[in-house]
């Protein structure tokens, strides 16, 4: 199969530029100008638009098992490649929690049944998400995991977190932080600011988040770890990071695209699909958080696709969970929101959604278009404008604060192992 | 206007007509638009004085009430608001008045529910109390006829006020000068939600005031964690006869939307004196704004049961 004319991006060279690319049996051939198709072979012509490496999510939330009506392996992976993803990393706080290689093992076979999206499950910290017990890391690397989290929850137990570090990163595996100090984010639903006085809802202040950024920091300082920052969404996080960067510390950190395009003032009506964890900030936040991917603090940008039921979401505020179905607007909001804004270069926003993702978990065969590697990659147009429909999304997920948004940029074909699939 | 949800979605004209049908029905001039109408009071949470005066504004109007048991209801069961809400329009109930503890409920079921059934908030969470604000208008204008330009200092529990800020809300929309005067744990925790001044100092914030509204204090807030004991409150805030007689406007009036804590908020001696009496005024004023309320949103209606 020969792609022909598209403007390949490829952040690992940083090669930009128009060429053919050849893939054979799921592995690309041949990347150069000109390419001569073979006397059958099939032919895609890609003029004007852009091929880059798959996209590559390292924070999604699938529920299965256990929260089946929420989103399954199957819808969830639907989902993925209908935004353009090539590979993702699924977190652990299902029911039962992936805590072992029974779970685990499940979890990847339900996902090989489907497709051969890249499916690297990133399993527990703690046996039980309990802030109890380390899991069988050697085990469970052994079986698949590519990371380790309590995502959902903070792990609080600092000695805990201290002794599962060290041993973690001995197996070359990092742990990824949901960073949030419990007691301040109790019972909160949006920001504490002045939308949250206003409409007397409970605030979540930004220290929650900060303040356990602080913390671990000094438990990775400490033990001199690898750690990686999920959905950092506060000009103060973003400071410590920042300063812990500078000083050598090995952290990595990544954002979600609501926090880049939506603030607490966006909240309206008591809406729950604006609830999401953590909460939509200030827009002193959210210039921080552009300011942080354009000087590199932010190395990532990941969905946290946290699906619930539409229902579940109509709930009264307060009482709704907290997520926001990701997969099927990310690359929309980025392009949009950071890349047709000039905040962020075409190249630089490629590699976020997929070579730095890649390499912090050393995800195999993702995050660059390589001879002899396996051809995971993504079309994109990025000038089409679209109107997010919610109600399409192939997520069980059918409600999203986008919905109605106008977004400029869409994946256009998620080509796994060589196999294209068109996207609508 | 369908609704009565908070004061920031009414316009200033349409409290001056809620103030002023009012007006005619507590002096008897005008008679009811909505006779034999349906109305449900939906109260889940405690309240004596609102849902007395609502029903006895409904009974003046000649409308059918449907007290709602919330504690029995299928609520209990687990059937979501909508549906409840639903099925009492299909039973032919025109309005409901709602009282929850959780703020915005009624925003978010008016998104859901798919008939014209009217919606009248009674109190949701910290949220809005529109219809007090309202008898609370009332009474100040007539007592000291305009409140453009007039001190009003609000003292109390000011963080978990409903009260309070459907009062700022309305206040703000006619020119007062606002005052807020509360201990650091039981303010706004943002003070930049609202554009008004803010006083840990009482002295300071009743200095010269029209009018003192005094906030009920709950005792079991001093109970939990991060508040101190209310003997605390109580020594820096209570409001006496001497306080007001020193720093107050000489004229002042004392508002309490109810019920009152003797002897912690505000003295009992206070209470029982004649400047007390405003707030038993307030009590009576509310069933004449709020039978304009009703009025107001039912009239012209054509599907009445």
């Amino acid at each position: 199969m020969l792609l022909k004319n598209a403007k390949i991006i490829n952040p690992k060279t940083n090669y930009e530029g128009i060429s053919d690319i050849r893939i054979e049996n799921g592995i690309v051939k041949e990347i150069a100008v000109n390419l001569v198709p073979g006397q059958s072979e099939e032919i895609i012509d890609l003029t004007g638009k852009i091929l880059t490496p798959g996209l590559v999510d390292i924070h999604c939330h699938l529920r299965e098992p256990g929260f089946n009506s929420k989103e399954t392996i199957k819808t969830g992976i639907s989902s993925a490649i209908n935004g353009g993803y090539t590979a993702i990393c699924p977190m652990a706080n299902t029911n039962p929690p992936v805590d072992n290689s029974t779970t685990l093992m499940y979890t990847i076979i339900k996902a090989k049944e489907v497709s051969d999206i890249g499916f690297h499950p990133i399993c527990a910290v703690t046996k039980g998400l309990s802030n109890e017990k380390i899991v069988n890391v050697s085990e469970l690397i052994s079986n698949g995991a590519i990371a380790f989290s309590d995502d959902g929850k903070p792990v609080e137990n600092m000695h805990l977190l201290k002794e599962a570090l060290k041993y973690v990163n001995s197996h070359n595996a990092v742990i990824i932080s949901h960073s949030e100090d419990s007691s301040l984010a109790n019972g909160g639903v949006i920001n504490e600011g002045k939308v949250s006085t206003r409409l007397g809802l409970k605030g979540i202040p930004d220290i929650t988040e900060s303040l356990a950024v602080a913390r671990e920091l000094e438990v990775v300082r400490a033990v001199n770890g690898k750690y990686h920052f999920a959905h950092i969404s506060t000009k103060r996080s973003i400071e410590l990071i920042r300063q812990a960067k500078k000083e050598g510390l090995n952290v990595t950190a990544e954002t979600a695209p609501h926090y880049f395009s939506l603030t607490e003032d966006d909240i309206v009506d008591y809406d729950a699909k604006y609830k999401v964890n953590p909460p939509l900030r200030t827009k002193e936040d959210l210039e921080a958080v552009i300011t942080g991917l354009q000087d590199g603090t932010i190395d990532v940008i990941a969905t946290d696709h946290a699906p619930h039921t539409v229902h579940e979401k109509q709930l009264p505020i307060q009482m709704a969970p907290m997520g926001l179905a990701g997969f099927e607007t990310a690359l929309g909001i980025t392009l949009t929101y950071l890349v047709h804004t000039g905040k962020l270069s075409l190249m630089e926003a490629i590699k976020k959604l997929t070579y730095s993702p890649a390499s912090i978990l050393n995800i195999p065969n993702q995050g660059y278009i390589e001879i002899g590697k396996e051809a995971n990659m993504t079309v994109i147009d990025l000038n089409e404008e679209w109107v997010v429909d919610a109600s399409k999304f192939k997520s069980k997920c059918r409600i999203s604060p986008f919905d109605g948004y106008k977004l400029k940029g869409k994946p256009k074909m998620t080509i796994i192992k060589g196999k294209i699939i068109n996207i609508g | 206007m369908k609704h009565l949800i908070d004061i920031k979605s009414i316009s200033k004209e349409e409290i001056e007509n809620i103030i002023n049908l009012a007006k005619e029905f507590k002096t008897g001039r005008k008679k009811s638009d909505v006779e034999k109408k349906t109305l449900s009071l939906m109260f889940y949470e405690n309240s004596t004085r609102t849902r007395c005066s609502f029903e006895i504004a409904a009974q003046k109007l000649g409308m059918n009430i449907i007290n709602f048991d919330a504690n029995h209801s299928s609520l209990s069961k687990g059937e979501s608001l909508k549906d409840t809400i639903e099925n009492l329009y299909f039973l032919g109930v025109n309005a409901v008045v709602i009282r929850h503890s959780l703020s915005g409920i009624i925003n978010n079921v008016m998104r859901l529910v798919n008939y014209p059934i009217h919606f009248v908030n009674g109190g949701d969470g910290t949220h809005a109390h529109p219809s007090q604000a309202l008898l609370d208008y009332y009474t100040m204008l007539e007592k000291i006829g305009s409140v453009e330009g007039k001190k009003i200092t609000i003292v109390g529990d000011v963080s978990h006020s409903r009260v309070a800020k459907s009062n700022i809300s309305l206040l703000s929309k006619f020119g007062a000068d606002i005052h807020l005067c509360a201990p650091t744990y039981l303010q706004f925790e943002n003070e930049q939600a609202f554009n008004i001044h803010y006083h840990n100092e009482v002295k300071e914030a009743i200095d010269g005031s029209n009018v003192v509204m005094v906030l009920r204090v709950q005792n079991e807030r001093h109970e939990k964690e991060g508040y101190p004991d209310s003997s605390e409150y109580k020594r820096l805030y209570e409001i006496d006869t001497e306080l007001l007689k020193k720093y107050a406007a000489k004229e002042v009036i004392l508002m309490h939307p109810g019920p009152a804590n003797r002897n912690i908020e505000v003295s009992s001696e206070l209470l029982d004196n004649q400047v007390g009496k405003t707030i038993l005024e307030q009590a009576q004023n509310g069933v004449y704004v709020r039978m304009a309320i009703l009025n107001t949103l039912l009239k012209g209606d054509n599907n009445a049961s």
